[in-house]
């Protein structure tokens, strides 16, 4: 079994559980963290007896989650808002690969989530993976975009605006 | 008694005015209004696996939504989190959002003219 791997900014935010049309509303996340560990190999066969070695894989994300419509509005209200802004061109020249989003909010109920499910091997991707999901709940207040080797900010994302 | 009010009001608003935005509390910003350099923000994993093992945070099938509400609005402050918070906390995650292994801002072009950064890539990843 490999060594478990620690969390590292990466990559791809999605979101991770949305309205199915049940009339209920799910929690509703971006996963801001994952990490992939192998965690094992059996010899797998099918129903026609054809053998192929799987991977187990386990993949743990930790996302960030709104609790309702109201607060996913709120969410995609303020991403919106700093998906284009003003910035000096010596500001944005220094901006291009040294910018970070901070995400400001607090925590409230449920406060937490977790979800895991799992995708079957299959001849051409024979990796039998299971998917773990830490989301924490929050009531995202802003957000802001700034350079994390000067401090500078660049943008505070605001509730209030109105996509074009 | 209207000259008093007034100082009363003039006073609320300065301090009002002289308070700062309710984001700093979670970010500490140096003297120059910047985020500090190397600053980490509170770690949220941490914080996940702290409030999985509270079980005081868990609704009881008996308890009615406001209910919950206000227990939780009474203990908030007092549980700890880890950073030095409590559940009660203004927090600040630092998130490196990417797409298609481009950082923000990094894959569009910047209008030089209208003086404008795109981070379109925040559609996707954020």
């Amino acid at each position: 079994m490999m060594p478990r791997k620690k969390f590292s900014p990466r990559a791809a935010w999605k979101i991770v559980s949305e309205d199915g049309g049940s009339g209920q509303y799910k929690l509703k996340g971006s996963v801001w963290r994952d990490r992939v560990t192998d965690t094992g190999s059996y010899l797998g066969a099918n129903a026609f007896g054809r053998k192929i070695k799987v991977t187990k894989r386990l993949t743990q994300k930790l996302a960030v989650g709104v609790i309702d419509v109201k607060a996913a509005e709120r969410w995609r209200r303020l991403r919106s808002s700093i998906d284009g802004f003003e910035l000096e061109p010596a500001l944005a020249r220094e901006a291009m690969g040294h910018s970070n989003v901070l995400v400001i909010g607090k925590p409230v109920a449920p406060f937490i989530d977790a979800a895991t499910h799992g995708t079957a091997p299959t001849l051409d991707i024979p990796i039998d993976m299971t998917t773990e999901t830490k989301m924490l709940v929050l009531e995202v207040e802003e957000m802001w975009v700034y350079n994390f080797d000067t401090g500078e900010i660049y943008k505070k994302a605001d509730e209030n605006y109105v996509s074009r | 008694m209207r000259l008093s009010a007034l100082l009363k009001t003039l006073l609320l608003g300065i301090t009002l005015i002289a308070a700062p935005a309710l984001a700093e509390e979670a970010v500490p910003l140096d003297a120059n209004g910047r985020v500090p350099v190397g600053f980490k923000g509170d770690d949220a994993e941490k914080i996940y696996d702290t409030l999985a093992k509270l079980p005081e945070l868990k609704k009881d099938q008996f308890e009615s939504q406001a209910d919950y509400a206000a227990r939780i609005e009474k203990i908030k402050d007092t549980i700890a989190l880890p950073g030095g918070k409590t559940l009660g906390s203004r927090m600040a995650f630092v998130i490196a959002p990417a797409f298609e292994g481009k950082r923000i801002t990094d894959g569009d072009k910047y209008d030089a003219e209208k003086k404008i950064q795109p981070a379109s890539c925040l559609e996707n990843c954020l």
